[in-house]
């Protein structure tokens, strides 16, 4: 009877048993729809596009082709879970897009802003904003690589993510 | 006595009641009183909803925040055809403007007449409509009978009476357009919450798939049953419960409770398919073989041939035939390229038998689905066409005619087999890359002659291209894909192209912006409908702005002229003010005089640095605008900065259409560098984002904007306008690096080296 927590919700996901709701198998990302929660996006169920990343035990994951059967105990957070767990953060970034304007259609937006509130928080990075350091723009850029947009706001979605990095470092 | 009806501003003037275009809602359930726009023209991810909101705020002299839009709804909207051809501000900006603005002046002339006033004693501010004298509140747009006092016609003038107050609002009308309002709808994207078709949910709904072989393109009318039955009877062993199959004629789908089951059906389907979806006993069809085999393949289409333009100057009849011109030809030839959206094409439907049928779809037109859809199934339904309702719900972006149409008849076919439920239907990433249409591949022969002057006497340009519109809404038969599919289906119709007066399609910018002695457009459209062609962000701008801009640039530097004078030469009309105006701009924010120098800098080892520029007027009848690419080409190209000037006309939102210029030139630099559907001899062979390479992070050139804003003039689209003169600007610049051209989009490391090595 694996258990995992989403966000702030302990969920017990009965699996492979006979008509049970779960299997090893289905994606993370299934679930996560299941359960209400539509800021991870399904773009291409391979892992490909980053539309559907969220956080698993602190490790960055695509959901879409993520097993829930490797889960066992551990903690799923998404951005409706940021918003809960880390408001500083969630509203520096999402400030920072606003203020940036960083989207046109916007359908890759909530997985960029997982993978870079992973990274405003790791260590090295928090460290730096710590002692007022805002990183480079190329940094951004290879943080970014695995997500595809199509609508070409590369460049916003950029500055968002250097502009929430300053505000953060108190340079703002 | 009947007169003709007077002409209204856009889409007004087709939809001409002013109630049709806003609705006034009292306060109720802690929601404020409000204005709720509800226009035709859909939310694409460009804007739009933001900037017709700021139109409207304006001419009613209301704030932005007492301004909510309706998505598009056939039960509602004025039917403003589709949202496309950046024509929004065009169409429903002047509208909504117009309608608003009377809106405004009726309220108001009726507050005045009840309490005994003249229209000029009053102040409108923010729906509170004050004596002047004091201040004294008389009404408010909510305690005047609003709705009824505009379920009026528009008209094209205001009445006297009224004139007074519009003036007043006219000089309070810039209180948010010409401001970077920022975008309404994306705060709810950023912050995760449901925004989008893809996030759409109802209690109960079901989830269905389509079972299309991936190279449904091939099918041409041809997806026989035979095929279907073949998919259906790989699939009916690994049903589980409460799963229906759906199958008729060629058409095979899948419904079940839940996603989840659903896609553990799929992935055990996809086990028992070839990598690419096909099944084994799948007979191989005649395609292009490989984008290299791509001209041979134009080559042996049936075509019709039109002279689409023909110029002759006055003393063309004249030419010396002692003093020769001087002749250029060269071919141009673009790929097959996807609309790649990063959301999957999704709709919602719920059949309510002998009642109606529901839809909810991000398509770019709801009155032209809902025709299509009636078109398909109307008469099975017993159904008359107003018992069709489509919903506009926005999806991820859109830059043409994708699958959002074909998925929503897929949905509403399978929502026939589930009567009373709702049925959400999503295509696989698979299907997106292959069943949606594509944009077509192009061939563009250009033969020019200059004259002693060193200007360009004769100009012929010719193009060989499937049409670029396919949309539904437009034709005796339906277009959607599943159409063609059911039993009884339609065949599929070949894509047509809209006239050039009204833009054109394949031949959409072939006709050059320039004053050149002679100027003939032959435009071969190839009738195949092998592979689904539809319109894509500038239709054959892409094609036609490459050959004619590379062509421009290629005589001027054979000439030894400057490629900026050499254009400007051939702009000294009246007429041309605004395109010389762009191509100053952009040469000045990109310090074209020293960019010999910009690029030594950049040259190094292996590496070589070069500036190029192109310019288009989009559709000769739209936006202007000016692209300076500066590439550096070693074993690939880079593409590190773009300069752009754009004339738009009046400017509704500076920042939304920065936004869509920017985003327009970064696409367009992935389609110059990256794009092309991949063939095999099955057909396409496109199954993931393995096989369709887009630009990523860390390869979007840096955007440098300089935007003429003109308030006095109409406002003008922005979303295509880029898209052209960037791309071929990165060719130009290629060539100004290496000395070489290269004629076949895209511009990837093979190509280079086949230039670099004199292959063609």
């Amino acid at each position: 009877m694996p258990q995992l927590r989403l966000n702030a919700v302990e969920l017990e996901l009965e699996l492979d048993a006979p008509g049970s709701s779960y299997r090893a198998d289905d994606p993370l990302l299934g679930v996560l729809h299941e359960q209400g929660l539509t800021a991870a996006k399904l773009g291409c169920g391979l892992g490909q596009c980053g539309a559907c990343v969220v956080m698993v035990d602190g490790r960055i994951v695509t959901s879409c082709d993520l097993p829930i059967g490797s889960l066992q105990g551990q903690t799923v957070l998404t951005l409706e879970g940021l918003r809960e767990s880390d408001p500083p953060l969630f509203d520096a970034l999402v400030r920072a897009f606003e203020d940036e304007q960083a989207a046109q259609c916007g359908y890759c937006s909530a997985g960029i802003l997982m993978r870079a509130a992973h990274w405003l928080r790791s260590t090295p990075i928090a460290d730096a904003l710590s002692r007022g350091q805002v990183p480079q723009a190329q940094a951004v850029d290879a943080l970014l690589e695995p997500h595809l947009c199509r609508c070409g706001s590369h460049l916003r979605i950029r500055r968002a993510v250097l502009r929430c990095a300053a505000t953060l470092a108190g340079r703002a | 006595m009947n007169r003709a009806p007077e002409r209204l501003p856009g889409s007004l003037n087709t939809n001409r009641s002013l109630g049709r275009w806003m609705r006034f809602v009292a306060a109720a359930n802690g929601e404020p009183e409000h204005v709720l726009l509800t226009p035709g023209k859909v939310e694409i991810g460009q804007g739009v909803t933001t900037a017709l909101a700021q139109i409207a705020a304006d001419a009613l002299g209301l704030r932005l925040d007492q301004v909510r839009l309706l998505p598009a709804d056939t039960t509602v909207s004025p039917d403003e055809g589709v949202t496309s051809g950046s024509l929004s501000m065009q169409d429903s900006g002047t509208a909504v403007r117009h309608a608003c603005a009377q809106a405004q002046a009726l309220l108001v002339a009726a507050a005045a007449v009840r309490h005994g006033l003249a229209a000029a004693d009053l102040d409108n501010v923010d729906g509170r409509l004050q004596r002047r004298a004091d201040g004294h509140l008389l009404e408010t747009f909510w305690t005047l009978d609003a709705n009824a006092l505009i379920a009026v016609e528009a008209t094209a003038a205001a009445e006297s009476e009224q004139s007074a107050q519009r003036e007043a609002a006219r000089r309070r009308t810039r209180r948010y357009v010409g401001q970077p309002v920022q975008r309404r709808d994306l705060p709810a994207q950023f912050a995760g919450r449901p925004a989008f078709i893809q996030d759409l949910r109802f209690d109960g709904m079901r989830h269905a798939a389509v079972l299309r072989h991936l190279d449904a393109h091939n099918g041409s009318h041809a997806v026989g049953p035979e095929r279907a039955e073949a998919l259906a009877a790989l699939v009916r062993p690994l049903l589980s419960k409460g799963m229906t199959l759906v199958v008729d004629g060629g058409f095979a789908a899948v419904i079940a409770d839940r996603r989840i089951e659903l896609d553990r059906l799929l992935r055990r389907v996809q086990v028992l398919l070839n990598p690419v979806g096909r099944t084994v006993a799948d007979p191989p069809r005649p395609q292009p073989a490989s984008a290299a085999a791509l001209t041979g393949w134009i080559d042996g289409q049936p075509g019709v041939t039109t002279t689409v333009f023909e110029h002759r100057a006055p003393d063309a009849g004249n030419e010396d035939p002692q003093s020769p011109a001087r002749g250029w030809q060269a071919e141009f030839v673009k790929p097959w390229v996807s609309h790649a959206s990063i959301g999957l094409c999704t709709a919602l439907a719920c059949w309510e038998p002998g009642q109606r049928l529901r839809v909810w779809s991000h398509c770019q037109g709801v009155f032209n689905l809902r025709r299509d859809l009636h078109l398909a199934l109307g008469a099975h339904l017993k159904l008359e066409l107003s018992a069709i309702e489509v919903r506009h719900v926005p999806g991820a972006g859109c830059y043409g005619h994708n699958g959002a149409d074909d998925v929503a008849f897929d949905a509403a076919r399978c929502a026939i087999a589930r009567p009373g439920e709702v049925v959400r239907l999503q295509w696989t990433r698979a299907q997106e890359m292959s069943s949606a249409p594509f944009s077509p591949a192009m061939r563009v022969r250009i033969e020019a002659l200059a004259g002693p002057d060193g200007r360009i006497a004769q100009w012929r340009h010719a193009l060989w291209s499937p049409g670029h519109s396919a949309r539904p809404g437009r034709g005796d038969v339906s277009v959607l894909l599943g159409a063609t599919e059911i039993a009884g289906g339609v065949p599929r119709s070949p894509a047509i192209n809209p006239p050039l007066t009204s833009g054109g399609g394949a031949d959409r910018n072939a006709v050059p912006p320039y004053d050149f002695g002679a100027i003939e457009v032959v435009n071969h459209r190839l009738q195949s409908t092998a592979i689904r062609s539809s319109a894509f962000r500038g239709l054959g701008a892409i094609a036609n702005v490459l050959a004619a801009e590379s062509m421009i640039e290629r005589i001027a530097v054979d000439l030894g002229d400057d490629p900026l004078q050499f254009r400007l030469r051939h702009l000294g009309r009246p007429a041309d003010r605004r395109a010389r105006e762009v191509l100053e701009r952009a040469a000045a924010l990109a310090g074209w005089s020293h960019r010999h120098e910009r690029c030594a800098s950049l040259s190094r080892d292996g590496e070589q640095a070069g500036m190029g520029m192109a310019m288009a007027r989009y559709k000769n009848l739209g936006a202007w605008c000016c692209v300076v690419a500066q590439v550096v080409v070693g074993a690939t190209v880079r593409v590190p900065a773009l300069w752009i000037a754009v004339d738009v006309g009046e400017v509704i939102n500076p920042d939304g259409v920065r936004n869509q210029i920017e985003g327009g030139a970064v696409q367009a630099t992935s389609i110059a560098l990256f794009e092309q559907v991949p063939f095999d001899d099955g057909g396409v062979r496109a199954a993931s984002w393995d096989d369709y390479r887009i630009l990523r992070f860390g390869e979007a050139p840096e955007v440098v904007i300089d935007l003429v804003d003109r308030p006095q003039s109409a406002p003008l689209g922005a979303g295509e306008a880029a898209t052209g003169p960037t791309v071929a600007a990165i060719g130009n610049a290629i060539t100004a690096a290496l000395g070489v051209r290269l004629q076949q989009l895209p511009f990837t490391p093979e190509r280079l080296r086949e230039a670099i090595e004199g292959v063609t």
